[in-house]
């Protein structure tokens, strides 16, 4: 059995359960969706809950007789191991080839040109992220809405329009996150192609890279200056006082009567609380 | 040296589990009330009450007593400050209480901490209550403390709240659930009772 | 026949579970020791739900002897106007101090679910930008449901709308049971959702590594805010570190270095190191730090032999130096 066939084998094995693993779960969304339009009020019934679950039962039982089978198949068929790729540090490369650079290249236009364009994706992408956090904040500590509940005879988790509609703001906020994200990784591919590009033909030409003062960026002096927090002996002192600090509460806690009302809630459960409502 | 560490952590460990599990299982058996199921006479109690007076909730001293309500269909409500379903259900036994001014209606709640804590929820908090607040609540409030002999348990309480019990006229528990109740949920297992 | 009993002896040899499942199922199973409860319908109501277990595990859960840290974080919180919640502070710092993300990768029964349902053979999504940048949505549900929502509303959110925990060992757990069928009666439009959002949450342990951990636990953030100061944990020796990155490159979660906030301190990065600059910290545990002379990462501390055996194969170590050495000489 070579290696391309048992692969062939592992992959479409692989497929075929993840369809069947993404039908069963659609099966039982479907299966719980129906029980709790059954009915206006008090939907769930034994009788009801039984039925609907033993419809799905023996597509369910065939999902699972497919994962024992998977288990059987990587045992006929075993994976090889993937050994791990290392990741090449594209900014530090970058940084290295750039000073290898003459200064005013004409070549270094196109470099900065890409650069700019990466801030100001950034900057767009964290301009939505703090409308997204303004907006948020703004809506949940609303006190004016939470006074409306004072009114209201029989609330039906309203509560959850609040964070229903602050979470379309924070999806997007993160979905424009992970594109702005996705197009650093390939604007610095590009550039990188390009300064190596710029590079060799410098080199070429003969070239030497100029003796460039070593400039070091406020974000540098700033860590410099930070650096002792992240020393051992800053270290020891954070522990030595979160340490003080965590017993400290953890006893005042106990004669204040927070250790009692931790196992009050524990043990009075209000099964609303915890979603069975 | 290292061999002997681990040998010796494995083995509290597993001392551990062991004491865990024969505990858990075997010796621990507190709390399981027997004798209060539909049909058994319910056990007497005595919670202090909370009592509104000019729209202010406070302990006035007074208790409530089962036995001393004997004659009378009654409705015991379980419920805590935190709890938002049992916050959700009190206006409807309120609701009920107002409609059937013969039974009595007493929602007693649970509080690890001092009582005054609950009186003062009752008059400082806002979510979840009726327009006019807490004080133009037509049933009856009570209180019971986090010890082992409380209300809660002794009445069969396995730990969820909230839990109703129907108490008919001859002290014979009638309903005994953990477990939400509305106007239409009262009205058909206290109804029956009082055409009885 | 020898040859087949040699061959299934092979197989369990192989497939031997490392220390590290072997703790988390023993933390599993002594978080949720009250086994009769299953059988009864009814929670543990003694007097260890006074102190919190490390990981997620639901207190409704008929099994749980300890109370969720999340949900009495939660519980706390919507009653701090009535008393400042410094216990469940006390017990979080303390554990997050000692423990950090440690608890994610050995204690958690969550955590020990997922890999479990990881371990089903579909293909798999490996990690990337997206899924890093999503990795901070569990800060959001942090700040939201469990700092803002009870603070503003009273209510445990995490707990009454997303805990899938929840759903599982306490929904699940206790109405499984025919002791409260009369409880399914209660459930309504909430129940519903959790329980739609619980399989969302298995489906997406199957195809992603710990799905739940890195999008939507806020204890797991939480947590990683100690990544710097615990005391048990992995550790990176910058002088030994070659940044060739094949740490990150092996590890499943979205880490950016070896025990930033996101490691959960499994210790499958030590054996992929080609310089041997991994190791676990909590060697010394007193906080005296690492000496720039000391020997830190060849002492062998009883503590650190416990902890020795770690999940990747030894064969790919050799192939890994090999490739690492040639990808240095390219550059």
């Amino acid at each position: 059995m070579t290696e391309k066939k048992s692969q062939t084998i592992r992959l479409v094995y692989g497929i075929c359960l993840s369809v069947l693993t993404v039908v069963m779960a659609a099966l039982f969304i479907v299966q719980i969706w129906s029980i709790f339009r059954s009915a206006e009020k008090s939907p769930y019934t034994v009788e009801l809950v039984s039925k609907k679950f033993s419809q799905i039962s023996l597509p369910f039982y065939l999902w699972a007789a497919a994962v024992v089978a998977g288990g059987v198949l990587s045992y006929a068929f075993p994976e090889t191991e993937q050994k791990p790729k290392a990741l090449v540090d594209v900014r530090k490369t970058l940084t290295r080839l750039k000073g290898r650079l003459p200064e005013n290249d004409e070549g270094m236009v196109e470099l900065n040109k890409e650069s700019l364009v990466r801030k100001v994706v950034w900057g767009a992408c964290a301009a939505l992220c703090v409308v997204s956090v303004v907006i948020s904040l703004v809506y949940l500590l609303d006190t004016d809405y939470v006074a409306q509940f004072k009114t209201a005879f029989y609330q039906t988790h309203t509560e959850a329009e609040k964070f229903i509609k602050i979470f379309p703001w924070i999806f997007a906020s993160l979905c424009v996150c992970a594109g702005a994200s996705i197009y650093q990784s390939y604007s610095l591919k590009k550039e990188l192609t390009l300064t190596k590009k710029l590079v060799a033909e410098s080199a070429k030409r003969g070239e030497k890279p100029a003796e460039k003062e070593k400039k070091t960026t406020v974000w540098e002096k700033l860590s410099a200056k930070l650096a002792f927090l992240g020393s051992e002996k800053s270290k020891t002192y954070i522990r030595i006082g979160l340490a003080v600090a965590g017993v400290g509460l953890f006893v005042f806690g106990i004669f204040n009567g927070g250790m009692a009302d931790v196992l009050t809630k524990a043990i009075n459960i209000c099964t609303q609380c915890i979603g069975l409502g | 040296m290292t061999k002997k560490w681990s040998i010796v952590a494995t083995a509290l460990a597993g001392v551990v589990m062991c004491g865990a599990l024969v505990y858990y299982n075997f010796i621990d058996k507190k709390k399981v009330v027997e004798g209060v199921a539909v049909g058994d006479t319910c056990p007497d109690f005595t919670v202090d009450t909370i009592a509104a007076n000019d729209g202010v909730f406070g302990f006035d001293g007074n208790e409530y007593n089962l036995y001393a309500n004997n004659g009378k269909v009654r409705v015991i409500n379980f419920w805590a400050t935190w709890c938002g379903g049992c916050k959700e259900e009190m206006p409807h036994f309120n609701e009920f209480a107002k409609a059937y001014p013969e039974v009595e209606v007493i929602a007693i709640c649970g509080e690890s901490g001092p009582k005054d804590v609950v009186a003062e929820w009752m008059n400082t908090d806002a979510l979840h209550v009726q327009a006019s607040g807490w004080a133009n609540f037509s049933l009856q409030f009570g209180f019971y403390g986090p010890d082992d002999e409380n209300v809660y348990y002794s009445l069969g309480g396995t730990g969820m709240l909230p839990m109703t019990v129907v108490v008919d006229e001859d002290g014979v528990i009638r309903y005994n659930k953990e477990k939400n109740l509305d106007f239409e949920g009262l009205q058909q297992i206290v109804l029956p009772l009082l055409n009885d | 026949m020898k040859k087949f009993f040699g061959k299934i002896k092979d197989w369990f040899v192989r497939h031997k579970p490392s220390k590290r499942k072997i703790i988390q199922v023993y933390a599993a199973l002594l978080f949720n020791a009250n086994i009769k409860g299953f059988f009864n319908g009814q929670i543990y109501m003694g007097a260890t739900k006074n102190v919190c277990v490390p990981g997620l595990n639901c207190y409704s859960c008929p099994g749980a002897v300890g109370s969720c840290p999340l949900g009495s974080l939660q519980n706390a919180l919507a009653a701090s106007k009535t008393r400042t919640p410094a216990y469940i502070f006390g017990t979080l710092i303390l554990f997050g101090l000692l423990l950090g993300r440690t608890i994610c990768g050995w204690l958690c029964p969550i955590g020990l679910g997922q890999e479990l349902l990881y371990k089903i053979k579909t293909p798999k999504v490996k990690k990337n930008k997206v899924t890093h940048v999503f990795s901070y949505l569990k800060y959001v549900l942090l700040v939201v449901l469990v700092v803002i929502i009870p603070l503003m509303l009273t209510i445990p959110g995490f707990c009454e709308y997303i805990c899938p925990a929840g759903t599982f060992q306490g929904g699940l757990g206790l109405l499984l049971n025919s002791e409260n069928w009369d409880k399914l009666g209660d459930l309504g439009p909430l129940f519903t959702w959790k329980f739609t959002l619980m399989v969302l949450i298995i489906v997406g342990s199957i195809f992603f590594f710990r799905f739940f951990c890195r999008f939507l636990c806020p204890l797991g953030a939480l947590y990683g805010f100690f990544c710097r100061i615990a005391m048990l944990g992995v550790k990176l020796d910058k002088n030994k570190c070659t940044d060739c990155g094949l740490c990150v490159s092996a590890c499943k979660m979205d880490i950016k270095k070896v025990g930033d906030h996101e490691c959960i301190h499994c210790g499958a990065c030590i054996s992929v190191c080609p310089a041997k600059a991994i190791s676990w910290k909590g060697s010394k545990l007193l906080v005296r730090g690492n000496d720039a002379d000391a020997p830190a990462s060849t002492e062998i501390k009883p503590l650190t032999s416990l902890l020795k055996r770690t999940e990747t194969n030894e064969q790919t170590v050799e192939e890994v130096i090999e490739t690492s050495k040639t990808e240095v000489q390219n550059d």
